[in-house]
């Protein structure tokens, strides 16, 4: 299906042309955008049909992330809760891959060359940017959102429905232009590589931040009352943005004064926030994407870069096997991915995730002892952030770099692929995976270091037959582009289905006796050398990646 | 004669660690309607940052940049619309053909697409890609990408073009269309603004040389004026000698040829 900005912008048409930008030409810009979107992958050798946009396939694995939670509330009767939830889901969902995927093509400065000799003004550029990424975000939401809607429609009837559906806009409209907002802000304050450091870890603190509130937000608000949950709406949700949204949508049904002014806000406040930062702010951007292509003039801290491995980078080629033939590789890329900031952009925030997330757990459970059952079963979900990384680490803008991966001599390339996997398993992922397997000693004792062997070793086959299965892109040599944000989401999603049974298996396991769950380290183990050392060499060759990148 | 640029003591510095590195050290220049510029110094002179200053690339600097009266502060879009500005590296979209690049080109300067088209595959043909314009840019070589920058900066027919070393990757052939090109623009009083460090073409090419060294203006006349007062045979051994560079390092050179 073909998108066409003309059509898909024209709601938005009037706040466009107020704020000084050109409709036409953020059309054209969006459209090209959208065009570039869909050619950005290159087919592989062997498949060189041209590829399709993959948004609304998206779309459609994100119905089921909605048709999940649906399942959850079916038995609601309560649509101030039901639709509260669906309001605070799907802002968080927004944010997160606002900020995981996004914001990267917000101030992407690669087409700076290309667009800034152009008479374009900034609000022109702003504009066409931001919408570029609302038609993702909206796609995607509408997506998870569309078995909330039937389930309101059904149980809640039609009118109530149809406001949720228009509240869903809304919702996305003010996350996108608080995100925008944020940045466009930060932009005003520094330049140069502060700001581009600065925005990542801006990106970072915001998803821990987002993260916390969802955990902490619904705990508090939805009281128990028996068997069935309800919610009390009160005045001070005014200050709850997923309750203005709410409020809105259950506006005919429950039409208090309450309602009535919490779901104006849900209005004023997005039109508000469109209408001020497009008008005062957006000006701003042309002089963001300059500053985003490094032509800085603030100051800037001379980093001495350090030339001798660390005792962490011994340590980890140590338990990862690295072989003589991998270790130059293996080098290469602990110091460039220590380096690249899309790749650490892309990545530290997930692994804030899977940090904070047992640590919120325990902190809603009331302490520790009251999630030894579970514990286990929780460490799986580390593997939503382990199986990002070979994805993540072809992030980057080194596509003209690869070329020295293939003149090299001895370079074999499953050893290339290898050694870039355990880096980002060692050097990223293991650390934050000790600290959230720490509690399980208080459990389990001595015995913990089993389970926890087990599920590290889980987490490492896992990737490696992730790497296995998708295209051999080289490391950082891909862009990050807007088509490709949601996957992330819907993939964790996936990989939660695989990673669930198996804790689940683990912890009964450990229930059924002390000696079993010994087992699974071993049994992990071999499966990781027959990928590893078996799989890996059969499909990697430089044939294989050649043919997979359109080289030569 | 009214200058069509005139850049009062333009200044831009660059924070380089701890230290801040200036960079254009107040240039002043005026240009008038016709002129050839040949823009030329050695690496990390300043003539890009100049160039990308008068089009509006860089926002940040001291000093005034006027462009057939605008201010590049003020009016950096209606400047835009005016000039055009070949990039020193071919940077394009890989994905999209030339066709829809020129398309893409046309709508956002507002122009008849249908015309435009027609003109960029004159244009095409000039440089002998024609028959390319319906393939992907990524297939291409850097000089035909060249070619393709080139093109869409002359779509709109601009009274200035801003030239940042535009011949890189180029063949033998296409350096002397080019050069024809901007011998048929100035007669028809277009001003062209020709930033490069090969000096035989901007000999050829330029009615008027500006040497820029370490952001500086250190020499600006036209190239029989510049070898009057120098007694220098070639463009290059003058520009070698001004900014410094003819002796220096031979020596060094020599003998870290042998130790290799």
């Amino acid at each position: 299906m073909k998108i066409s900005a003309k059509k898909i912008l024209l709601p938005l048409k009037l706040f466009i042309e107020n704020s000084g930008a050109d409709y036409s030409q953020v059309t054209q810009l969006v459209d090209l955008k959208l065009m570039l979107d869909n050619r950005r992958k290159l087919p592989s050798g062997r498949n060189r049909k041209e590829p399709k946009n993959s948004i609304f396939r998206q779309a459609l694995s994100f119905i089921l992330v909605g048709v999940f939670m649906t399942l959850m509330l079916i038995n609601s009767n309560d649509p101030y809760l039901s639709i509260f939830i669906f309001q605070t889901m799907l802002m968080v969902m927004n944010s997160i891959t606002m900020l995981a995927e996004y914001s990267v093509s917000l101030f992407d400065p690669r087409d700076n060359n290309t667009l800034m000799p152009l008479p374009v003004n900034g609000q022109t550029m702003g504009w066409a940017r931001v919408t570029h990424i609302l038609i993702y975000l909206f796609v995607l939401s509408m997506g998870m959102m569309l078995p909330g809607i039937v389930l309101t429609f059904v149980k809640f009837g039609g009118p109530t429905a149809f406001l949720f559906f228009i509240s869903v806009f809304f919702n996305t409209l003010f996350t996108l232009f608080i995100t925008v907002y944020i940045y466009l802000t930060l932009i005003k304050l520094m330049d140069g590589e502060k700001l581009k450091d600065a925005m990542m870890y801006l990106q970072v603190g915001l998803t821990i931040i987002v993260f916390v509130a969802y955990q902490i937000i619904p705990r508090r608000l939805i009281p128990e009352n028996g068997q069935e949950m309800i919610m009390q709406p009160n005045w001070y949700f005014a200050f709850l943005p997923p309750a203005w949204f709410t409020s809105f949508s259950v506006i005919l049904k429950q039409s208090t004064i309450q309602n009535i002014v919490i779901g104006g806000i849900g209005l004023i406040v997005p039109i508000g926030a469109i209408l001020f930062i497009s008008k005062k702010l957006f000006h701003g951007f042309n002089e963001g994407l300059i500053k985003m292509a490094g032509q800085a003039t603030g100051k800037k801290r001379n980093k001495k870069i350090k030339t001798r491995e660390s005792l962490w980078f011994k340590i980890s080629a140590l338990i990862m096997g690295v072989d003589r033939k991998e270790f130059p590789v293996f080098k290469l890329m602990w110091k460039l991915s220590g380096r690249e900031r899309l790749f650490k952009q892309s990545l530290l925030p997930i692994l804030a995730y899977a940090v904070f997330i047992p640590a919120f757990t325990i902190f809603a459970s009331g302490g520790l002892q009251n999630i030894e059952n579970k514990y286990v079963t929780f460490l799986y979900f580390t593997i939503m952030s382990s199986s990002m990384i070979p994805t993540i680490l072809t992030i980057g803008n080194n596509k003209h770099a690869e070329w020295i991966f293939y003149s090299l001599p001895n370079v074999q390339a499953d050893k290339l692929f290898k050694a870039s996997i355990k880096v980002g398993l060692t050097k990223f992922f293991l650390p934050a995976y000790l600290l959230i397997a720490l509690p399980l000693f208080y459990f389990r004792g001595v015995a913990a270091l089993s389970d926890i062997i087990a599920v590290f070793l889980f987490n490492c086959l896992i990737t490696f037959v992730i790497q296995y299965i998708q295209t051999p892109h080289l490391m950082f040599t891909q862009e990050k582009t807007a088509s490709q944000g949601g996957k992330t989401a819907l993939k964790m999603f996936l990989v939660i289905l695989i990673a669930l049974p198996l804790g689940f298996l683990h912890s009964f396991l450990i229930k059924k006796n002390v000696w079993l769950p010994l087992t699974l380290p071993l049994v992990f183990s071999v499966l990781l050398l027959i990928v590893s050392r078996v799989s890996f060499p059969k499909r990697y060759n430089w044939k294989y990646v050649k043919d997979a990148n359109n080289l030569f | 004669m009214e200058p069509v640029i005139k850049i009062t003591n333009l200044r831009k510095s660059y924070q380089n660690g701890v230290e801040k590195k200036l960079v254009l050290k107040g240039i002043d220049l005026n240009v008038t309607p016709g002129q050839i510029i040949g823009y030329i110094g050695p690496n990390g002179a300043g003539k890009s940052t100049t160039v990308k200053i008068i089009c509006g690339l860089i926002d940040s600097f001291a000093g005034e940049v006027l462009v057939n009266g605008l201010n590049i502060k003020k009016d950096p879009v209606e400047i835009k619309r005016q000039i055009g500005y070949i990039p020193e590296s071919a940077d394009i979209y890989e994905s999209i053909t030339p066709v829809e690049y020129f398309t893409f080109i046309a709508e956002m300067r507002k122009l008849n697409v249908r015309e435009t088209l027609e003109k960029a595959k004159r244009f095409l043909k000039y440089f002998e890609i024609g028959e390319n314009a319906d393939q992907r840019v990524g297939s291409f070589s850097k000089g035909m990408k060249q070619k393709i920058l080139i093109i869409s900066a002359l779509l709109h027919n601009p009274e200035i073009l801003f030239m940042d070393e535009p011949l890189s990757g180029l063949d033998a052939n296409s350096v002397i269309k080019v050069k024809e090109m901007i011998t048929q623009m100035a007669r028809e009083g277009k001003t062209i603004f020709y930033s490069s460090h090969l000096m035989d073409v901007v000999e050829k090419v330029s009615n008027r040389i500006i040497l820029i060294n370490d952001g500086q203006i250190i020499a600006d006349g036209t190239f029989n004026e510049l070898r009057g007062e120098n007694h220098d045979e070639s463009l290059e051994k003058m520009f070698a000698r001004l900014t410094g560079h003819l002796e220096s390092n031979r020596f060094e050179l020599n003998e870290t040829l042998k130790n290799e």
